[in-house]
């Protein structure tokens, strides 16, 4: 079974996706946060496989800051950034500063599943619509 | 009084950089009489105040924009986002065709919502026009899947923050027409800097979707008035086999 910390600072989302990612003996939200602090309070309190963050909370970048703290404090930690966010330049980002994937907030939950899944077993995911390689800089 | 001179002064007044402002005025004080020259410096000081006080309108209402940004992200999206999960949950508790139509148009509304934060949303604040422009060019390309052959200087960064600004907005605002209006997956963008000029083209040699011409609204007449803002001239030019935008604005 897959346990996941669910970072998002709007409740009502949180708690919704929490709910709807519940499949007991296959997924199970077993933390969850609304700010960057709350989610660097529960480690050592809370052991947890994949992280779900949500890219920008309080301040628009917050997620990727949390994204490198969690990885600080655990190297090998699994985490999926999940935002409204389709920047391909974003995706790079967080992808080089260690993502395990990039999953846009319209994603079908199929695809949020299958995100962790693969997460968990030390893939790397990013959404469909994001997936081809941006025109190189010129 | 010569009516040059008179012309220069007048036209130090209209200036809206502080740089041009001093050598405008260094210039006039090299050709006006002496008993002139305290009314000259209470003059540019004027000119420097206006210039200051438009420079601070622009970052307000540049401020404004990223707040309103900011907003429409935390008031819409967050409850949008949420509705979308229902709409999800609704296809799996009662399946039909009702439930799926209403999970499409959550899907849609999601898209394009994201799209439009992603065109809106400005530049990395890194303060390099250049850099700014090649990021933003790179993920609109992507997104919208058309190729963008840019010709830009490696000296754009010595621009000056509020040129620096309108310059990417209005390289923004008609890659987005090409977008919306053009039915192709080519558009050039090509920015020189010579001559105390920075001149600029944005075109694409797609025909024009609908009735074959672009309506002048507001994303026009943004670029429009930010160029003439900027002292510059501006030109666009809406044939059914393309469109192109071109503008030419003195000083860096």
């Amino acid at each position: 079974m897959v346990r996941l910390l669910l970072v998002d600072d709007h409740d009502g989302f949180r708690s919704t996706l929490a709910r709807l990612l519940h499949r007991p003996g296959d997924l199970e939200v077993v933390a969850e946060a609304g700010t960057v602090a709350g989610a660097l309070a529960l480690q050592g309190h809370c052991d947890w496989d994949v992280g779900l963050v949500d890219l920008s909370m309080d301040e628009p970048d917050s997620g990727l800051e949390l994204l490198r703290d969690l990885l600080r404090q655990n190297p090998g930690a699994r985490i999926l950034i999940l935002t409204m966010d389709r920047r391909r330049s974003r995706v790079r980002r967080l992808r080089e500063a260690g993502a395990a994937g990039y999953l846009l907030k319209s994603s079908r939950l199929e695809a949020i599943e299958s995100a962790v899944r693969a997460a968990a077993q030390g893939q790397e995911w990013v959404e469909s619509p994001l997936r081809a390689s941006p025109s190189p800089a010129p | 009084m010569t009516d040059r001179f008179l012309a220069d002064l007048q036209a130090l007044l209209c200036l809206a950089h502080e740089e041009e402002i001093r050598e405008a005025a260094a210039a006039l004080r090299r050709s006006a009489a002496p008993g002139l020259l305290p009314l000259l410096q209470a003059l540019e000081e004027v000119a420097l105040q206006n210039a200051r006080q438009l420079q601070e309108v622009v970052h307000i209402h540049e401020g404004d924009r990223r707040l309103m940004l900011a907003e429409l992200h935390d008031r819409l999206s967050a409850p949008l986002a949420r509705l979308h999960l229902l709409a999800e949950e609704l296809t799996r508790s009662t399946p039909g065709p009702d439930a799926q139509r209403i999970l499409r148009h959550s899907e849609a509304v999601m898209d394009a919502l994201q799209r439009f934060l992603g065109e809106q949303r400005t530049v990395e604040d890194s303060g390099d026009a250049a850099q700014a422009l090649r990021a933003w060019i790179d993920d609109f390309s992507a997104e919208a899947d058309i190729r963008v052959e840019c010709e830009l200087p490696d000296d754009l960064g010595q621009l000056s923050s509020v040129r620096s600004l309108f310059l990417v907005r209005v390289v923004q605002e008609a890659l987005t027409n090409v977008l919306r209006h053009a039915r192709t997956g080519d558009a050039v963008v090509r920015i020189q800097m010579s001559d105390g000029r920075v001149r600029g083209l944005v075109a694409d040699a797609g025909p024009v979707r609908g009735n074959g011409r672009v309506r002048r609204g507001f994303g026009l007449r943004g670029m429009e008035e930010r160029v003439r803002f900027l002292g510059g001239r501006f030109e666009f030019e809406s044939q059914p086999d393309g469109t192109t935008v071109r503008f030419d604005i003195p000083g860096f």
